[in-house]
C-alpha cells in the first residue's frame, strides 16, 4: 500500500508541478481560495477536478503557494487522525516542513504522537518549480508496527532459545569433573529442567505452524459446553493450589465447527493464564452464551491486568509484558499467540478488555452451527427448516 | 475582517493559533509522560525533559507577542480581554508542561522499582482524565465556548477523587509491603502532579470564560471581602465585561 501511496504522491506532485508551471500565480491563488468570482474556465475546472482527486486519497496532501501563503489541504490533511490535538500537532509539523522546504528545497521527518497508542506519521516536503510547496502526510503506524513485530520476534526467539542452551552448556561444563554425587545430582536436575523448557518452546512453535497449515478436513461439529467443563476440571487442581476459585457458568448447547483438541488447548491456555495472573484468594470465571449466531466465551480474572500499551501486543509471539514474572511462571511466551491462531483458524475473533490492578476479560466469539438435525422436515415452500 | 486593522488581527490570530498549538503539545505530552513513568523509559524521560526548553521558549515568545499587541495596537473590549487572557493562559500552559517534566523526573527516581498493578491502574486513569481535561479546555478555547469551559471545573472533581483514591491505595499497598517507602512517597507526589495539571486546565477554562463573557472567578470572594470591611465603593465590577 505504501508504494501505491508513494506512486500516487509522485504522480499528483508531477501533475501539480505541470499545472502550476503553466498557470500564473494569480490563477493558483484563485483556485486555492475557490473564489466565487472566478469564471467557470477550463483552468478552474481542471483544478477542481485535481482537488477532488486529491480529496479521495488517504495520504494527506498540502499544497502551499510561495507568494500568497494560501494553502490547499485535501480532506485527509484536514482530519488526519480525527483526534483534535494530534491533528493540530500534524498541522504544526506541516507548517514547519513548509518552512524547511523554503530553505532547503526538500525534507522528510517522522512525527510521533501519543494518543492511546503511539501514532507514527511520515511527513515529506518538496519544492515544485519554486512556485509552490507540496507536503504529504502518511500514517505509517501500521507499517512501523509490523517492522517492530518482526525485529522483536527474531530478537526474542534467539533470546528464548539461547538462554536454555547457554544454561545447559554451562551446567554440563560444571558437571564434567564434578565428583560429589549430590552436586552432580543437582546439576543434572537443572539440565533436565532447562532441556524441558527448550522442548516446550520448540513444541509450542511447532504447534503454531501446525495450526497455521492444518486444513479443515478433520473438523467436526463440537459442542463447546463439555469442552469448557473439561478445561475447567483439568485446571481446577492448579487453581486450588493457588487458592483461586474457578467457576463455570453458561449455556448447554454451544455447537461450533472445528478441531476439538485445538479448542481444548486454546481455552485451557486462557484459563491457565487467568489463574497464573490472579492473586491468591481471587476468582476466575468462565462463562458462555449465544449472542445472535455466535458462541461467546468469556474468561474473566480479577488479577494484575494489562496496561493499554501492552494490550495490542500480547498476542504476538514471544511478547512479554513483564519479562521477569512470566519467565518465572514457566511460560513459553507463545500461549496467547497460539490461542489467537486457533480462534482465527476457526473463523472467530478474540478480544481483551483489561485494566491494571482490576483484571482482564478475554472474549472469544466463534460462529455457531446448528445442531445436527435428525428430523429434517421440508417446509411448505420446500426449503429446509 | 476589518481591513484597517489587518496587522492587529493577524497578530491576534497568530497568538490564538499558538495557544492552540501549545495546548496540543501539552495534551500529547500527558499520556506520553505516563507511558514513560509506567514503562521506566529513561530515554523518553530525557527527551521530554529537554523538550520543555522549547515549550518555555515558545510560551515566552507568545507572551512577548501579546505585550507587543498591547503596546502597539491598544486593543479594547473583547480584543483586550483576549490578549490579557492569552498572557495568563501562556503561564498556565508553561507551568503544566513543567509538571509533565516532573512526572518524567519521578520516573527516573523510581526506575527499577516495581509499581503495584492497582497503583498503575489508578495512575493510568488519572493521566487519561488530566488529558481529557486539557483536550476539552483547549476545545472550549478554540470554539470560544463558555458553557464547555464552565463544565471543566466539574470534570476536574473526578480527577480530584481519583487523587484521593490513589493516596488511599498507596497506604494499602505500602501496608501490604507491595511497595517500599521511597516509591510510595514518589508516587504520592506524582499523583499530586496530575491533580495540579487538572487545576491548571480549570484555570485555562476560566480564562476562556473571561474572554467570552468577562466573567471573573474571584468576583464573589472580592465582594464578600468588600462587604466585610464595609468598603464604600460598592460591588466589584470590571469595565471589560461589555462586549
Amino acid at each position: 500500500m505504501g508504494v501505491v501511496y508513494f506512486l500516487v504522491g509522485v504522480l499528483t506532485a508531477t501533475a501539480i508541478a505541470f499545472l502550476f508551471s503553466k498557470r500564473s500565480t494569480r490563477e493558483i491563488q484563485r483556485a486555492l481560495t475557490n473564489e466565487s468570482s472566478v469564471t467557470k474556465s477550463n483552468t478552474r475546472d481542471s483544478f477542481v477536478q485535481l482537488f477532488e482527486i486529491l480529496d479521495f486519497l488517504e495520504t494527506g496532501v498540502v499544497v502551499a503557494d510561495n507568494n500568497t501563503n494560501h494553502k490547499f489541504r485535501n480532506k485527509a490533511a484536514i482530519a488526519m487522525t480525527g483526534i483534535r490535538y494530534v491533528d493540530i500537532l500534524i498541522d504544526q509539523a506541516v507548517d514547519e516542513m513548509i518552512r524547511q522546504v523554503e530553505h532547503e528545497g526538500t525534507g522528510s521527518r517522522i512525527l510521533e504522537a501519543v494518543a492511546g497508542t503511539t501514532r507514527f506519521l511520515q511527513i515529506r516536503g518538496h519544492n515544485l518549480n519554486n512556485e509552490c510547496i507540496l507536503v504529504t502526510v502518511e500514517d505509517i503506524t501500521a507499517k512501523s508496527r509490523i517492522e517492530t513485530v518482526q525485529t522483536d520476534f527474531v530478537a526474542n526467539l534467539s533470546h528464548e532459545l539461547k538462554t536454555p542452551i547457554g544454561a545447559v552448556a554451562a551446567l554440563a561444563d560444571s558437571l564434567v569433573g564434578e565428583t560429589e554425587t549430590e552436586v552432580v545430582w543437582r546439576l543434572a536436575e537443572r539440565i533436565v529442567s532447562e532441556s524441558h523448557r527448550m522442548a516446550r518452546i520448540v513444541d509450542a512453535l511447532l504447534d503454531l505452524s501446525r495450526i497455521e497449515f492444518s486444513g479443515t478436513e478433520d473438523w467436526t461439529q463440537v459442542d463447546l459446553a463439555p469442552v469448557l467443563v473439561e478445561v475447567v476440571s483439568t485446571n481446577q487442581h492448579a487453581a486450588k493450589r493457588q487458592g483461586i476459585g474457578l467457576s463455570l457458568t453458561g449455556a448447554s448447547q454451544l455447537n461450533v465447527l472445528g478441531d476439538r483438541s485445538q479448542l481444548v488447548s486454546g481455552f485451557s491456555n486462557l484459563v491457565d493464564n487467568a489463574i497464573k495472573y490472579s492473586e491468591p484468594g481471587g476468582i476466575v470465571s468462565v462463562s458462555s452464551s449465544i449472542v445472535g449466531d455466535e458462541v461467546v466465551v468469556a474468561i474473566t480474572d480479577y488479577g494484575i491486568g494489562i496496561s493499554k500499551q501492552h494490550q495490542d501486543r500480547i498476542f504476538e509471539r514471544f511478547y512479554r509484558v513483564d519479562k521477569a514474572r512470566s519467565r518465572a511462571t514457566g511460560g513459553t511466551g507463545l500461549g496467547l499467540s497460539i490461542v489467537r491462531h486457533i480462534v482465527l483458524e476457526h473463523g472467530g475473533t478474540i478480544e481483551v478488555v483489561s485494566e491494571e490492578g482490576v483484571g482482564s476479560t478475554f472474549t472469544i466469539r466463534l460462529p455457531q452451527v446448528l445442531p445436527e438435525l435428525t428430523n429434517v422436515l421440508p417446509s411448505k415452500t420446500g426449503a429446509l427448516i | 475582517m476589518d481591513e484597517i486593522r489587518k496587522d492587529f488581527h493577524n497578530d491576534l490570530d497568530a497568538a490564538r493559533a499558538e495557544v492552540i498549538r501549545l495546548g496540543a503539545s501539552l495534551t500529547e505530552s500527558i499520556p506520553r509522560a505516563t507511558a514513560i513513568l509506567l514503562s521506566g523509559d529513561l530515554e523518553g524521560a530525557d527527551y521530554l525533559v529537554q523538550a520543555d526548553d522549547e515549550f518555555d521558549a515558545r510560551s515566552a515568545e507568545l507572551e512577548a507577542l501579546c505585550f507587543e499587541i498591547l503596546a502597539l495596537q491598544a486593543p479594547v473590549a473583547a480584543d483586550l480581554r483576549q490578549v490579557i487572557a492569552i498572557i495568563k493562559i501562556a503561564g498556565e500552559l508553561e507551568r503544566s508542561a513543567d509538571l509533565v517534566v516532573n512526572i518524567c523526573k519521578a520516573a527516573r527516581r523510581i526506575y527499577g522499582h516495581n509499581i503495584d498493578p492497582m497503583l498503575r491502574g489508578v495512575i493510568s486513569k488519572m493521566s487519561e482524565q488530566a488529558q481529557k481535561l486539557f483536550e476539552s479546555t483547549m476545545e472550549a478555547f478554540e470554539e470560544n465556548d463558555a458553557a464547555k469551559a464552565a463544565a471543566i471545573d466539574d470534570m476536574d472533581s473526578y480527577l480530584d477523587s481519583l487523587h484521593r483514591q490513589f493516596i488511599q491505595q498507596i497506604f494499602e499497598s505500602h501496608s501490604n509491603s507491595k511497595i517500599d517507602l521511597q516509591v510510595a512517597v514518589q508516587l504520592a507526589v506524582v499523583a499530586r502532579f496530575y491533580e495540579r495539571i487538572g487545576d491548571h486546565a480549570v484555570n485555562v477554562s476560566e480564562r476562556t470564560r473571561f474572554i467570552v463573557t468577562g466573567w471573573v472567578r474571584e468576583r464573589d470572594g472580592i465582594n464578600r471581602y468588600k462587604a466585610r470591611i464595609g468598603d464604600p465603593t460598592g460591588e466589584f465590577t470590571l469595565n471589560l465585561e461589555q462586549n
